[in-house]
């Protein structure tokens, strides 16, 4: 299967492009966390620690190295799918087509982990001369990348023993994602026959997840809200991340992924990635034994596949001109303009770059047939649209027909309590209807995304969640500005004690506990830069004081939560100095019960006076 | 050796090879010549492997060809444009070939390099074309190939080096039965090494034999008869009863040229035949010519030409 001759020649022509990714990594990853400039020692440390978590977290810049060394490696390992010259060299080799496919493989693969493996092995040096990380569940925007594989379940003093799955769960991760852009790119070069459409195509299918959900949501946006507010761009911060469907499902996906309880729901999206490994490996094995060698020098290997990709490219150009020209004009008719002047475009650049000719005056004569086709497409997106077919229904249910809500935000781990009060119920479809009516003040839900880094202050968002009689659900996202928030009622309604209660982990219901851990942590922030240091870890074993404090913890959070509901600029803004050296105490609990262990939401100490005061009586505190 | 029965490939809409059969004998040499686009690289690329055939057998020491890695670890093949691993030098493509080809020879590798003084840390890119070649040459050769695949290999090649390559090529033959196949433009040199031809045209085989028997089949004659024959109806225009005498009846004519008096013919036929039926005309002047591979297969593609027009027009007639 491997040929060892071809996998020495390949990684002794290629380890220069491991060694220089190895430099990338150290310059890009282990650098900025030891040149840091910083006015004291606590400043530097959590920058380091931020640092650290950026990469773990995969926020930083060698992301870039998951996309890119993969596109480099294929592009360098199966020159014989591109060039005739190269086709003849190694077919007459004496290696079969799934040697070469296979030996081809396991050298890219050898050649794009080895510099991650020596990346992540520098990381631990800086994390052992650091000292451990803990990754504390307050730190609720590092949930949705939870670096962290392996369940554990004491956060401390096992720091180092937490640290090394930290970084291996961070090699697993890196690796899977690596391993899934060889076989994307492995997929786009075997459908391609030359090397300026194999580099389109490794460009564009992993774009493929996102642009559908984008797509889809856009024209339910457009349709349902008009065109003002309309943010047309997408900022990523880093492109990787929204490029393959297993990270873009994470994002999107119900599944909390708060792992509080052992990491585990992090599995599914891993096994995720892996199958979709397998089926394009696959994909890419069964079309790299079916093209035929006469065919490299294409554009495309299958004239039919050839005929595929004209129209996908005529209607992504439909599309983007029809968004452009509708933004433009903030019209529908001119939307529509847009996709017939872009469709026309586009189809004649696509023959070119499939002819790879500029003589196509044969190929109008199949106009009419791409076009048809594009017209049988918009004409069911039409329907889809306007008549709310399927799925998308842009009303507000009857409140003779909603069973219960559930109110939480966008970025909030979906589910909760499901509340049916009827007053709720009431305020709620008053609050749907508000938005609705005012939709012109709206951002548009899924176009800007808060963990870019570049989040807008002014930003709010609700996710409202129907659970109709006859049991079918209905969940509507909207995002909004900060005063109609206030304006419309949401405010209100998201600060009324039973949503708070109904949005919060186990707070309404406590679950049974054989002891409640407290933890006392000083919380150092500055800037958007948070720290946790443990200095006090208390036990209660005692049913009865555990009894007591409970409640008391239930309340002194509520009475919190409802303030910074009405306060939340204020606390913005106070987060927002610069150079203003911000001191916490928090108390976060542990409820252990058979080594489980389930969280509560962390108490500000300076605003838990219950719970403070009784820990001081009971002597728990001095 | 190397058989290929009734190959046919098509690509897209154009019959590259049609029905293609050839036969290449063990420790033979094998000269394939036709006009541009006539199938030669095509059919060699099926050999090597390349290609596959859309129907048809090809086949080397009775085993097919394509995807078969033991063939093609005993083959080597040197196309028409070579490629070789971008920023390589002589050196590293040894050491890679040698890790590939489970038959390499050292000594081979070292006596060639010797012999075509090519400096082996310089980059292969950096080297003219015929320089390519003769790396081409030198690494593929060194792999003890029981068959060899050349196309187009000695074009480029300066007067020294040619004469070089195809003297090693030579005693491969004699020495190890290596079975050489040779595409080349240049008749002249295949004249002097080729044991058999195949004349491909159209992608189809239109005279497929050894040299010497070629040779043998076809000669090319210098005749001049008396002019007062013709008077006397002998050899002329009429005969006794005024019927038109044909002087070479029974024989083909492939090619025919008259110089006044002087008529140049290639005929194909028994020489002993050929002489005596002549001789009844009692010509004046009665020369054999040496003919040469290069004019076998102008005057072979040249006939065929002819008798499809002649048969082209023949079903125009009928058809009428």
């Amino acid at each position: 299967m491997i040929n060892k001759a071809l996998l020495k020649e390949q990684l002794k022509r290629f380890w220069i492009f491991s060694a220089f990714f190895v430099v990338g990594y150290i310059l890009a990853g282990i650098v900025p966390l030891h040149v840091i400039n910083a006015p004291d020692a606590a400043w530097r440390e959590m920058s380091q620690i931020r640092a650290l978590l950026n990469i773990l977290e995969m926020r930083n810049i060698t992301i870039v190295f998951t996309v890119f060394m993969p596109f480099v490696a294929i592009m360098a390992f199966y020159p014989y799918y591109v060039s005739v010259r190269a086709a003849t060299a190694f077919y007459s080799f004496p290696i079969s087509k799934h040697g070469l496919f296979c030996t081809n493989f396991v050298a890219a693969l050898i050649l794009t982990l080895a510099p991650l493996l020596v990346f992540c092995l520098l990381l631990l040096v800086p994390i052992s001369y650091n000292g451990p990380i803990f990754i504390h569940d307050d730190w609720t925007e590092i949930i949705l990348f939870n670096p962290q594989i392996f369940p554990r379940f004491y956060q401390e003093p096992l720091g180092v023993i937490n640290t090394i799955p930290v970084v291996a769960g961070f090699f697993m991760r890196t690796a899977l994602g690596i391993i899934f852009y060889l076989s994307v790119f492995l997929v786009a070069i075997s459908l391609s026959g030359n090397k300026f459409v194999s580099m389109l195509f490794c460009g564009a299918l992993p774009l493929v997840p996102m642009a559908v959900h984008g797509f889809v949501n856009l024209l339910g946006n457009i349709f349902v809200f008009g065109f003002d507010s309309q943010t047309a761009a997408f900022r990523l911060f880093t492109t990787a991340t929204f490029t393959n469907p297993v990270m873009l499902g994470e994002h999107l996906s119900p599944v909390p992924v708060n792992v509080t309880n052992g990491n585990w729901q992090l599995w599914h999206f891993l096994l995720a990635y892996a199958v979709i490994i397998v089926i394009m490996l696959a994909f890419a094995y069964v079309f790299g034994n079916l093209r035929k060698i006469e065919k490299v020098g294409e554009s495309v290997i299958s004239d039919k596949f050839k005929k595929v990709c004209v129209f996908l490219f005529s209607f992504c150009g439909a599309v983007l001109l029809a968004i452009i020209m509708g933004q433009a004009f903030l019209s529908i008719p001119m939307l529509y303009v847009g996709a017939i002047l872009g469709f026309l475009i586009a189809y004649l650049v696509g023959q070119m770059i499939a002819e790879q000719s500029f003589a196509i005056m044969s190929k109008i004569k199949s106009l009419p047939y791409y076009g048809g086709i594009m017209l049988g497409i918009s004409a069911a997106i039409w329907a889809f649209i306007t008549y709310g077919l399927f799925v998308y229904v842009h009303t507000v249910p009857n409140l003779q027909d909603i069973h219960g809500v559930i109110i939480s935000e966008q970025w909030s781990p979906p589910g909760g309590e499901l509340l049916a009060d009827w007053e709720i119920i009431d305020a709620t479809i008053g609050v749907h209807q508000q938005i609705i009516i005012n939709r012109r003040e709206l951002v548009q839900a899924g176009q800007t995304f808060e963990f870019s880094g570049f989040t807008e202050h002014n930003n709010d968002s609700i996710r409202i969640t129907y659970i109709l009689h006859d049991g079918s659900e209905l969940t509507r996202t909207y995002r909004f500005g900060r005063a109609f928030a206030e304006e419309s009622g949401i405010q209100a309604l998201r600060s009324t004690p039973q949503v708070l209660i109904a949005r919060s982990w186990n707070v309404g219901e406590v679950p049974e506990m054989e002891a409640l851990v407290l933890h006392l942590s000083e919380r150092l922030e500055v800037h958007d830069l948070v720290t946790f240091h443990t200095t006090q870890t208390l036990a209660i074993t005692n049913p009865a004081h555990i009894a007591e404090i409970v409640p008391l913890i239930q309340q002194d959070w509520l009475a919190t939560a409802i303030a910074d509901r009405n306060d939340q600029r204020n606390l913005e803004e106070q987060r927002a100095e610069d150079g203003v050296w911000q001191h916490f105490l928090d108390i976060s609990a542990n409820m252990t019960t058979n080594n489980q262990v389930n969280w509560f939401p962390t108490l500000d100490f300076g605003r838990s006076p219950l719970t403070v005061g009784w820990l001081l009586e009971m002597g728990y505190l001095e | 050796m190397i058989q290929l029965k009734n190959v046919c490939k098509k690509f897209d809409n154009h019959l590259a090879l049609n029905n293609l059969n050839l036969n290449v004998k063990k420790g033979s040499i094998y000269g394939l010549v036709g006009v541009n686009g006539s199938g030669k690289t095509t059919a060699i690329k099926h050999i090597a492997g390349v290609f596959r055939q859309n129907s048809g057998q090809v086949e080397i020491g009775g085993l097919p060809v394509y995807d078969n890695t033991a063939i093609k670890a005993i083959m080597g093949y040197i196309p028409d444009d070579l490629y070789t691993f971008p920023n390589y030098n002589l050196r590293g493509l040894r050491n890679f070939y040698a890790n590939l080809y489970r038959n390499w020879n050292e000594n081979r590798y070292n006596k060639l390099l010797k012999l075509f003084k090519l400096d082996e840390k310089r980059r292969v890119q950096n080297f003219s074309k015929g320089m390519k070649k003769q790396v081409a040459f030198i690494l593929t050769m060194s792999t003890m190939p029981e068959v060899l695949l050349l196309d187009e290999p000695i074009d480029g090649l300066d007067p020294i080096v040619r004469q070089q390559v195809l003297k090693e090529i030579i005693a491969d033959v004699a020495e190890r039965q290596m079975t050489v196949l040779i595409s080349s433009h240049n008749l002249k040199e295949l004249d002097g090494i080729c044991d058999s031809i195949g004349i491909i045209k159209n992608g189809t085989m239109l005279v497929e034999n050894e040299l010497d028997s070629l040779k043998s089949d076809l000669h090319k004659i210098q005749v001049a008869f008396p002019s007062e024959n013709s008077k006397n109806g002998k050899n002329g225009e009429n005969g006794e009863n005024g019927q038109k005498i044909d002087k070479f009846a029974n024989f083909e004519i492939l090619h025919k040229e008259t110089r006044g008096q002087i008529e140049l013919l290639v005929i194909r036929g028994n020489e002993e035949q050929i002489t005596a039926q002549i001789s009844q005309f009692s010509p004046i002047l009665y020369d054999k010519l040496t003919l040469s591979l290069e004019e076998i297969f102008m005057y072979e593609y040249q006939n065929e030409e002819i008798h499809n027009e002649i048969g082209n027009k023949i079903n125009l007639e009928e058809k009428k």
